[in-house]
């Protein structure tokens, strides 16, 4: 299960499809995965202003449904 | 010898997911990791000191050779915490009033146990508590990733009996109250709801 105080690069990396709903949440300003990479979920939410719990939900709905062991990007 | 990474051209966060496999498999004196873009720098370095390696950049025309290599003495690091903290719940409802909001209540409190499992050491469920520890519970996947950490999980046997759920106990262990009590007196700190 994913938590708010997980890293992100963390959650990436075991789950790389969720990569794609980070890119989805970058700003024209700012990156994710480049700047807050190594940030918890709940800091990364409050800086985009966006509920942890949102987030929580839509990182394990695309989990679920994508299975929990799919290939690490190369 | 020296493993390389060439992650020239990519962007984050591949470069320090080739890193962090490289990491995985082993198997170098020495890890070095290339790239061309300042965020990747700085990302594969935190990676490498999260992981407590030792980092040396050096530039080379615009790219960034990053030299990791394996720093001992903080291989052996001790970063568990010391767990000291029960829990004793008493009913499948968070306090009292309405049902649908003491539902709501307890997922919050359990989600936040969650959050806090390296202060944890046990949560024990008594009477009503055990509905949320059986099969059809709302908060079996939280509770699963709780014990998951390390958090022993237990239900009161008495309980599960008398609701007839013993056969369907989902998430951790069947205690008594000699033992529940002895954990709870036991805790530096105890929580009780």
């Amino acid at each position: 299960m994913i938590k708010g105080s997980d890293i992100v690069f963390d959650i990436i990396y075991a789950h790389p499809q969720t990569e794609e709903i980070f890119h989805s949440w970058d700003t024209e300003k700012s990156c994710i995965l480049c700047e807050q990479l190594f940030e918890p979920l709940e800091s990364v939410a409050e800086q985009i202003d966006m509920s942890v719990y949102e987030m929580l939900d839509i990182i394990m709905e695309k989990i679920k449904s994508t299975g929990y062991n799919a290939d690490i990007k190369g | 010898m020296n493993k390389i990474v060439d992650a020239r051209g990519l962007s984050c966060p591949q470069p320090v997911v080739l890193t962090k496999k490289a990491m995985d498999e082993g198997g170098y004196d020495s890890l070095i990791t290339i790239v061309d873009r300042t965020a990747a720098l700085e990302n594969v370095s935190k990676l490498a000191e999260k992981q407590g390696y030792q980092v040396a950049v050096e530039e080379k025309g615009g790219e960034f050779h990053i030299s990791m290599s394996r720093d001992e003495s903080l291989m052996d690091v001790d970063i568990s915490m010391h767990r000291e903290v029960a829990v004793l719940i008493t009913s499948r409802w968070f306090g009292q009033g309405e049902e649908e909001l003491g539902k709501v209540l307890m997922k919050s409190f359990l989600y936040t146990l969650s959050e806090m499992t390296g202060q944890l050491s046990h949560i024990v469920f008594m009477n009503s508590a055990v509905f949320l520890t059986t099969e059809g519970s709302e908060v079996k996947e939280i509770l699963t990733a709780i014990a998951e950490d390390g958090v022993e999980i237990l239900s009161c046997g008495t309980c599960l009996d008398f609701y007839n759920l013993k056969d369907k106990l989902a998430v951790g262990e069947i205690t008594n109250m000699f033992t529940a009590m002895d954990i709870i007196a036991g805790a530096s700190r105890n929580i009780t709801i």
